[in-house]
């Protein structure tokens, strides 16, 4: 079961690798991409990892946009 | 976290690291060759709980071989009080502070440990290089000091540009390790918190990341992140500092002698939490960014589900209006959920207490692993100069609600932010 699973995320990424090589841009129609704003994780500056900060030490969650880790003690 | 850090010299001492390679003077003014710097201080105020007060510095430095190296400097005070873990009760409830030192009675309201008081010290460095036309590799190590804890982090990463650089890979390792010292010892879970049973010595914890990203350019307006991240944490994962409430058939606080603890005051029928020592996580992550012709919508989704039972989802969306003169006005909204972990319990029974012990359970009533929903909504208001210089103000109003009373929380996020170039 487990290596049939495995089968199906390896085709899935294959797959979704192959797709996406129809997708995307020429490197001179890069001007909004460029921009600070439009790269996840850099846009919004500080504020992620302060967010991340926050809601780490309130919510059970961690992770996703980054590693996840054990941060700090936060009680 | 009972007192406030005695950590100067760690603090000068990251401090005079971290100028020492900063001072330097930047050989080029131009935005190039310079240092970007991004500051910021967050101001977190929970009603009637905790406020803390956090700077940030973050240095950054393109070199001419494409390299980057981030520099990052965090500092954090805390103050106010934490919810202690009881049960809200009419009838009064008595507790021993974390030191050992003293008692402290609570009725009608949420029980809270008012001695919080930190600050934490953390520094990262991260520095990444090409070393062929379509791969990155990156490396970092990042260092957290509090009165109570201490974390040890290294991370490992490789970037692959695909598809004419419209698709990156991103592969990610990390690792953690964090020493907790808590005020007082460390209690033994499912005694009587009156009993004061505690062990000298520090705890640990070790966890280990992966990471597996995939950024992907859709069109000339829009760009897509979807990442994948495993996390295994294995050590010491209980709240030294929380308790349940052991109550009878009416929900009220029981007395600590009826079991055969020490007597010190009325409802001090109140046990040390346990958690397991082990928990691993699952999170999904998808992020979208959509420029139109000026403004820009970003939405990210999180799913995440962990061993201990619990699965959560977080939606975060930001749209900024983009003005000609270089203001921008950014409203943000964030909703969370999350289901509870197999182990909480807003309070036990005579029974429960006694299965627990038995099987050496474990057990928490902490209500950030109950069911829970949260709301933050806010916005962020900014100008960006001609020469790259960025001023911004952000408020957000966070609200938390679930189960119990302690989860009604509502704090105010406020960030003042100045991005320069030397």
């Amino acid at each position: 079961m487990k290596r049939r699973m495995g089968f199906v995320v390896a085709l899935t990424v294959l797959g979704a690798l192959t797709g996406c090589q129809n997708l995307g841009v020429q490197p001179w129609e890069r001007d909004l991409l460029a921009k600070p704003v439009m790269t996840p994780g850099a846009a919004d500056g500080l504020d992620d990892a302060l967010d991340d900060h926050i809601y780490f030490s309130k919510e059970a969650s961690s992770g996703g946009r980054g590693f996840g880790g054990g941060g700090c003690g936060c009680n | 976290m009972k007192k406030t850090l005695d950590g100067k010299k760690i603090g000068a001492g990251l401090a005079a690291a971290t100028c020492s390679l900063l001072g330097q003077p930047a050989l080029a003014q131009d935005a190039a060759d310079a240092w970007q710097f991004d500051s910021a201080v967050l101001y977190y105020s929970e009603q009637d709980r905790v406020t803390a007060v956090e700077p940030v510095v973050r240095g950054k430095k393109q070199f001419q071989d494409e390299s980057e190296l981030e520099l990052k400097l965090t500092l954090d005070t805390l103050t106010g009080a934490s919810h202690n873990g009881a049960i809200t009760s009419d009838k009064p409830q008595t507790f021993t502070s974390p030191s050992g030192g003293s008692t402290y009675e609570v009725t009608n309201e949420v029980p809270l440990d008012d001695a919080f008081k930190d600050t934490r010290v953390a520094a990262n460095v991260q520095y990444t290089r090409p070393f062929s036309r379509t791969l990155r590799w990156t490396g970092g190590l990042n260092f957290s000091n509090e009165y109570d804890f201490t974390s040890l982090g290294l991370n490992a990463g490789l970037l692959w540009d695909l598809n004419n650089k419209n698709t990156t890979l991103t592969f990610g390792l990390a690792h953690e390790s964090d020493t907790i010292d808590p005020v007082g010892g460390a209690p033994e879970g499912l005694t009587f918190q009156s009993d004061e049973v505690k062990t000298d010595g520090s705890e640990d914890r070790s966890i280990n990341d992966f990471l597996f990203g995939v950024t992907q350019v859709i069109n000339h307006r829009w760009i897509m992140q979807f990442n994948y991240n495993l996390s295994v944490s294995d050590g010491y994962h209980t709240d030294p500092y929380k308790v349940v409430t052991v109550v009878d058939a009416n929900g009220d606080p029981l007395e600590a002698e009826g079991f055969g603890a020490t007597n010190i005051g009325p409802g001090d029928a109140q046990i040390f939490e346990l958690r397991p020592d082990s928990r691993t996580r699952n999170a999904l992550y998808w992020e979208n960014r959509y420029h139109f012709n000026r403004d820009v919508l970003a939405v990210g989704y999180r799913f995440m589900s962990d061993d201990w039972g619990i699965t959560s989802h977080t939606l975060d969306v930001r749209y900024r209006f983009q003005f000609a003169n270089g203001w921008y006005l950014q409203p943000h909204v964030r909703w969370y959920e999350q289901s509870e972990a197999d182990f909480y319990k807003e309070s036990i029974t005579t029974s429960e207490l006694t299965a627990l012990q038995s099987a050496q359970d474990d057990v928490s009533a902490d209500y950030r692993l109950g069911n829970l929903t949260d709301t933050t909504y806010g916005f962020k208001v900014g100008k960006q100069w001609a020469n790259n210089q960025q001023l911004s103000l952000r408020v957000e109003s966070f609200t938390q609600s679930g189960d119990s009373d302690a989860s009604e929380l509502d704090a105010l996020i406020t960030q003042v932010g100045y991005t320069f170039y030397w």
